[in-house]
């Protein structure tokens, strides 16, 4: 009789139990949902989540990658020299720019600088509606004019590298306004004029090149005080006064690093007061959510397109100036190299206006992590993987970045049901 | 019970606030049931939730007396249920065919077979007179065929649940009575249909039962030939309404603007939109222009405003030519605009309120400083206009206009235009999608405009409107200007064969001009 109360007791109790541990739990569930969601609706977070997502997602295909040819070799299905080490090589590639301490940040850094210019010229354009894919003819017009003025000039140094950098910038913004002056008087699509501008820019810089006395040359000493010289593919490089200085470079291991990652950021900040806080960004901004709206608010919207791509074009401009401003950079005369080298900067820079979600400090981030990545491919041979797989790791990341409102309304959908799902929960345990 | 739909206790939140709170809705089977409510009282809300495009927070949907999920339009269609939204939701570029059947396409081998569901559309299309090309572009269609295309859709689908979000707003008079008959068939038909309208003598005229909503509840159901328009209009607000306006006599002034022989050569449709329109607005008065859509109201409009450019004619603004003026002078010299089409021209969407409500007038030195933006002075001048209008949204001034309610969109472009105080005001249907309280609002305020010795000219669909604010009338019909009326000895019928070509009279030259 006893044993049987007892046992009623305690059934009693443990359901109490579990009753008070539900709602409790449920409670806190709550609570956990409510902090999260207060935390994602944060307007800007919110709308990064995608890139965060398309990183994530990214750097999870290019690990599995590594495994796969990790498992690939080790089941001898491939015959190499050199075993791939998984390990070392994931360690090599997260470790991107910390890699070897504050050398490789420093590398890291001067390789950020002309990305995030182009990433805010891409970006910049964007949110006032327009696609700057010219970006690749304005950086290497930039890096042209940089190379003139930094050659043909003989100036003391700050003057001299300073003048290098206006070069850049006025270069990209003509070059842009050219095709900000097709968009708004002929109606032709900036896309096509830009296009066409890239190559223009290429070809015109070849030229520049060999007939403007900027060709490198090559000479071989054939007797006492006999020179042969013969004409390099490449360009000469800037005067030392017109390289821009390495102010920090002690402190990052005596290499590389300049001054070009502090304009980028100083850029970052300006265009950022730009967008959010002139009217010169507020009417631009109305312009590239609604043209229409702008127009019937009284906007000029022809000057405000070839405003905006003046400014694009400047940084791009800018960018290609800080990439030839480097004591040993010179441009290849070869269409290959050319757009290995300075053309893909631009293009990096949709890429990276992608990601950064066209905010400014979206685009300095976005810049970073991009300049990070590089440099911890640059490190995997070292475990015998190559360095390319950073940039496939790269171009998943901006594959997924770009598909990143389907993603989103992916998630979003997810979450909804996991929802409807916990109700149902909560429905079958009332009844 | 012989509820089709009911959704049980629904609440749905946007942040902080209940856009639905505890709703209940139970739908007959075979009944047009009528949803009111003021701007922003979450209608649209309430019936996205049936639709599956928002999940409900709380509450649950039952179909035929069974619990259902409805997670998406999917869903939706799955259950029978169509909807036609406040703002339609088709391809320009496409046509009617490629639009009806878009995303429910026939395919052979992963090719789009249109044959067949063309045919089905003609057939749907002749049983219930809907009239429209199966193959015309739907962005060279008039919006009231845009509207059957919508609803074709849904019968595309076999959908019995019809949704109707505000279908007439963007209807004239002949298309609503048309739609009405529509819908009673569908009824007779055994279909069920719910019906948004602020337009309560349409929930009088084709409704059997209404709900209303305020603020987020649910007032009440009741069978619509057991109330009144005066009740259910007091219900909705929740204060009385006064439905006819007194109107001060007018107290005519100089004249602000004129506009001479001015004609518009439209080039995409090829024709002459505007031909040889004169006339002239004084300070002091009202002057409404009344017409079918599509008569040349819009592109009139539209080169008075700077839009578009004339092809020929002057305009004078207190006896200044502005004829050449670029939009930004015209407007800087007083002129107002409240646009027709709210989010083309309106409104920047994606802009949150208090941004959108400084559109014209962010580069005045109110608003910023060496070209600086003020923020607070932004945010007060927002405030200020959010209550003296009484724009409700979820966020205040930093709600994104996207998110905000069509009535609600359309106060904040009403209040941006009146607050610049205009000498010439603009409004091209101005009352479109309001409530009946926002309505007799802003009706004041053209009326106070109108006392306080601005001009202002007064485009609308709807005759009820002009026959109450104008103090002249004039009506248009292809292009012309073809009667002068006075509206305190004009009637509805006259007005009404002016407007349909049957009548016309030698009025195309301005008194004055
Ligand atoms: N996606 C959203 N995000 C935030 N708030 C929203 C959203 N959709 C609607 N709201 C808010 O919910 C409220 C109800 O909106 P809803 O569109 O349902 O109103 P309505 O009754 O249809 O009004 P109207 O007659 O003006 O169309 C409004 O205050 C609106 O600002
Ligand atoms: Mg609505």
């Amino acid at each position: 009789m006893k044993g049987h109360e007892l046992w009623n007791k305690i059934k009693a109790f443990s359901v109490k139990a579990a009753k008070a541990t539900w709602s409790f739990l449920k409670k806190v569930g709550l609570a956990c949902g409510h902090g999260l969601k207060k935390f994602f609706t944060g307007s800007g977070f919110r709308s990064a989540v995608p890139s965060f997502l398309s990183i994530g997602l990214g750097l999870v295909f290019g690990i599995f990658t590594m495994f796969i040819i990790w498992l690939l070799v080790r089941w001898k299905v491939f015959d190499v020299v050199n075993d791939p080490k998984f390990f070392l090589g994931v360690t090599k590639l997260l470790m991107g720019g910390f890699n070897q301490g504050m050398y490789s940040v420093g590398y890291m850094l001067y390789r950020a600088a002309p990305l995030i210019l182009t990433g805010l010229s891409v970006g910049f354009a964007f949110k006032t509606g327009l696609f700057n894919i010219g970006a690749p003819g304005q950086l290497v017009v930039g890096s042209l004019a940089a190379l003139l003025v930094g050659v043909k000039l003989q100036l003391a140094a700050p003057w001299h590298w300073m003048l290098c950098l206006l070069a850049g910038m006025a270069a990209g913004a003509i070059w842009a306004f050219i095709v900000g002056l097709f968009k708004s008087v002929f109606n032709v699509h900036e896309v096509v004029a830009s296009i066409m501008m890239n190559y223009i820019a290429m070809y015109f810089t070849f030229w520049a090149i060999e007939n403007l006395g900027i060709q490198n040359q090559f000479c071989i000493r054939t007797g006492p005080n006999r020179w042969t010289c013969s004409l390099a593919p490449n360009s000469v490089t800037v005067l030392s006064t017109a390289a821009l200085p390495k102010g920090l470079a002690e402190f990052f291991g005596g290499y590389s690093l300049n001054i070009g990652i502090v304009i980028a950021l100083i850029a970052v900040v300006v265009m950022y007061i730009i967008l959010h806080k002139t009217t010169l960004g507020y009417q631009l901004k109305a312009a590239g959510f609604n043209r229409e709206a702008s127009r019937y608010a009284g906007m000029n919207t022809k000057r405000n397109i070839i405003l905006s791509m003046v400014i694009a074009g400047m940084l791009a401009g800018l960018g290609g100036a800080v990439a030839i401003m480097v004591s040993d950079k010179r441009m290849f005369l070869e269409e290959g190299l050319m757009s290995a080298e300075f053309m893909s900067l631009g293009f990096d820079g949709i890429s990276i206006a992608l990601l950064g979600i066209s905010e400014p400090i979206g685009i300095a981030l976005a810049g970073l992590f991009l300049a990070f990545i590089r440099q911890g491919g640059d490190y995997m041979d070292l475990a015998n993987y190559m360095k390319e797989l950073a940039d496939v790791i790269t171009s998943v990341i901006i594959y997924f970045s770009a598909l990143s409102v389907v993603l989103y309304q992916w998630i979003s959908k997810r979450k909804a049901k996991k929802k409807t799902l916990l109700k149902g929960e909560e429905g079958s345990d009332e009844r | 019970m012989d509820y089709v739909i009911e959704m049980l206790d629904i609440c749905k939140n946007f942040g902080t606030l209940k856009a639905n709170d505890h709703v209940t809705f139970q739908l007959k089977k075979g009944e047009v049931h009528a949803l009111v409510g003021e701007n922003g009282a979450g209608k649209s809300t309430l019936m996205s939730i049936l639709f599956g495009l928002y999940g409900a927070d709380e509450g649950e949907i039952r179909y035929n007396g069974k619990k259902v999920e409805i997670r998406n339009p999917n869903d939706a269609n799955r259950l029978k249920i169509g909807m036609v939204h406040q703002h339609f939701k088709l391809v320009d570029v496409f046509t009617v065919t490629e639009n009806i059947i878009l995303g429910n396409e026939d395919t052979k081998l992963g090719f789009l077979v249109k044959q067949n569901s063309r045919k089905k559309i003609i057939e749907l299309r002749d049983r219930y007179g809907l009239f429209v090309d199966p193959d015309a572009l739907v962005k060279d269609i008039s919006v009231g065929m845009q509207q059957r295309v919508e609803i074709l859709k849904m019968l595309y689908r076999d959908a019995d649940i019809l949704i109707f979000d505000e279908p007439t707003a963007v209807l004239t008079p002949q298309e609503i009575d048309e739609l009405m008959l529509t819908i009673r068939n569908f009824a007779k038909e055994g279909k069920s249909i719910v019906i948004i309208t602020h337009k309560l003598a349409e929930v009088m005229a084709v409704a059997d039962r209404c709900t209303v909503l305020r603020k987020g509840k649910c007032i009440g159901t009741m069978e619509t030939k057991d109330t009144s328009l005066e009740q259910l209009a007091e219900m909705m607000v929740g204060r009385k309404i006064n439905f006819s306006i007194d109107k001060k006599p007018a107290q005519i002034g100089k004249e602000v603007f004129r506009a001479e022989h001015v004609s518009f050569f439209n080039k995409e449709k090829n024709r002459l939109s505007v031909n040889d329109v004169s006339f002239h607005v004084n300070r002091g008065e009202i002057v409404g222009i009344a017409g079918i859509e599509g008569n040349g109201q819009t592109e009139l409009v539209n080169v008075i405003t700077g839009l578009r450019k004339q092809t020929a004619g002057k305009f004078f603004l207190h006896e200044n030519e502005i004829t050449y003026a670029s939009i930004r002078k015209k407007l800087e010299k007083g002129l107002g605009h409240i646009p027709e089409d709210r989010h083309k021209h309106g409104l920047v969407l994606d802009f949150d309120l208090q941004n959108n409500l400084i559109l014209e007038s962010y580069y005045l030195p109110d608003f910023q400083k060496f070209g600086f933006i003020k923020k607070d002075a932004i945010h007060r001048f927002a405030e200020q206009l959010i209550s003296k209008f009484d724009i409700r949204s979820a966020g205040g001034a930093e709600s994104i206009a996207r998110s905000m309610s069509g009535g609600n969109q359309q106060k904040a472009i009403i209040a941006r235009e009146i607050t610049r105080n205009p000498d010439l005001l603009i409004a091209v249907q101005p009352t479109r999608g309001l409530d009946v309280g926002a309505i007799e609002f802003i009706h004041q305020e053209l009326l106070e405009q109108r006392d306080s010795g601005k001009g202002v000219l007064l485009v609308s669909l709807e005759l009820d409107e002009i026959m109450d604010l104008s103090d002249r009338i004039l009506v248009m019909y292809d292009g012309k200007i073809v009667a002068r009326l006075d509206p305190k000895t004009t009637s509805f019928h006259e007005i009404g064969l002016y407007m349909s070509g049957s009548k016309q009279s030698e009025v195309n030259a301005d008194e004055r001009a």
